[in-house]
Formats: structure tokens, sequence, C-alpha cells
């Protein structure tokens, strides 16, 4: 800057100049050292294993509910309370390792 | 031999998990990063823990990096929020949006003139946020977009550091050489 008072060149100047270079020193090796071994398999890869492992769970759970129930089931008005909460813990549950499994994201 | 550009790196470790390529991004970064947190800390131990926990964040966060952003702001980025992170929990943080005026130079006579054109000793009589801000502008180069961008401070905060920083480093160095 041609205008720049005399005091703020020398100290600009002098501020860059206080950059030395620390050499590295071993540094980098150590941080390399220190990294999280990433899972082998790709993100929608282990999206994918826990939705089909949550939905294969379903698919075992209802083949052990009575068939006497079905009709019941498939009116909202009549299910259970017990089954309601049963689905909710288990939405939750598909919820939590969806997200756990994604957490590296939200750093 | 061509040197790799920081998007190609970035690209190596994002796609094959190439620890090699991160280890070339850590050293191409290193001085720059752990020079900033020593000014910061005034401790080099420290420094280069938050230095590495820094670098780790980085790798765990690559994915995420917009290629059209400038790793090295988005590196001060991190290494801030660690700083930051680091004084809460030792109870030592004074918030950057507040000045520190608790931190006045000294006024003995004889201890101003032994120091007087000593930067070093002039920059670790500004508050804790001056001297940082100094340090991204002055130093590092960045500019007062880009220091809002890492700190995640207003723009007129930052104006205002640089101001008052500029205006008491020549009132603590009133004899500098002008032509230097």
């Amino acid at each position: 800057m041609p205008n720049q008072d005399p005091f703020d060149q020398w100290l600009d100047s002098a501020m860059k100049n206080r950059a030395d270079y620390i050499d590295d020193n071993g540094f980098s090796e150590r941080v390399v050292a220190e990294l999280p071994h990433r899972p082998k398999l790709a993100d929608w890869q282990q999206n994918a294993i826990v939705i089909l492992s949550a939905l294969i769970g379903c698919g075992f759970a209802a083949m052990t509910i009575p068939s006497s129930w079905i009709p019941s089931l498939l009116s909202v008005t009549t299910i259970p309370w017990a089954t309601a909460v049963a689905l909710g813990v288990g939405l939750l549950l598909i919820g939590s390792a969806i997200v756990w499994n994604d957490r590296e994201q939200w750093i | 031999m061509i040197q790799e550009t920081d998007q190609e790196l970035i690209s190596r470790v994002v796609k094959r998990d190439d620890r090699q390529a991160f280890g070339l991004l850590v050293n191409r970064y290193q001085s720059r990063v752990r020079q900033s947190l020593r000014q910061w800390c005034h401790n080099h131990a420290t420094a280069d823990d938050l230095a590495q926990e820094t670098f780790l964040k980085a790798y765990l966060g690559l994915k995420n990096f917009r290629q059209d952003a400038q790793l090295n702001s988005w590196l001060y980025r991190i290494a801030y929020r660690c700083f930051a992170d680091f004084h809460h929990r030792e109870k030592r943080y004074t918030p950057l949006e507040q000045e520190d005026e608790s931190q006045q130079p000294s006024h003995d006579p004889v201890d101003q003139i032994h120091h007087q054109r000593d930067l070093s000793w002039a920059l670790k009589q500004l508050s804790d946020a001056q001297q940082l801000i100094l340090d991204l502008h002055l130093t590092q180069g960045f500019s007062q977009a880009e220091m809002t961008n890492i700190t995640g401070l207003p723009l007129g905060t930052i104006k205002t550091h640089i101001l008052r920083g500029r205006e008491k480093l020549r009132q603590l160095l009133q004899e500098v050489p002008q032509n230097a």
C-alpha cells in the first residue's frame, strides 16, 4: 500500500518474517500412526446392512405374531399399546443405528 | 518431481483411505498450524498436541470438505476450535468477543527500554484475542472475511481487534526502525 503508515509497513513486514518454518521432525508420521482405522465398507453399504438387518429382524418378529392378532394389527385404532410401544422402540433403534453409523459426519 | 495438488491428495485420502497422501498433507501444513498454535498457546508441547488433534479431526472430516474451499482456511478453523475447546476445558478461556484489558503492559521504564524493540515481547502484552487475530491476519495472511469464517466472530469485532492491536503495538514499540 503506497500511503501506508511507516510503522504499519514495518509491522506487516516484521510479522510476516516471524513465520519461521518448523521442521516436521516426525510430526507427520506420529499423526498418521494415530489415525483411526476406517471401516472397509462404504457408507451406503453400512447403511444397507443396518437397514436389511432391521428388516429381517422385523420379519422374524412378524412371524411370531399369532394369526389371531393380524386383523387387530391391520386396524390402527385397535393396536394393543404394547405392540405400539414395541414398534416405536424398533423404529427408535433403527434410527439410532443409522445415526451412530454416520456419527463421523457431524464432526 | 511434480508435486500433487491438495485436491489430488484429498481425493486419494477420501476415495482410497490413502494414509500416505494424508501424511503428505500434514507435512505440507504442519509448520503453519503448529506455529500459530504455539503463538496462541505460548506452550510448545500443548500446541503440538492441539495440532495433532487438529489433523486427526481433519482426517475424520475430510470426506465432508468442500472441494471449492481453501484447505488452509478449513484447517485453521479446526485448529481454532481445538484451541478454544482446550481453553474452555482448562477454564482459562477469555471469550474473544471481550477485550482483555487485564493484561496491561509493564510500566517499569527500565523494562520498557529493554524490550522496546522486541516484537515478541510486545505481542505478549496484547490480549489473547488481539494476539490471535493479528497472527491470523499479519503472519498467516488471512483476509478479514476468512477470519470471520475461521473464528466465527463478526467482521466488526475482527476489525476492532486489528485496530486496537496495531495501536497497542505502536505504543509499545515507539522507536522501531522505520526503514527496516
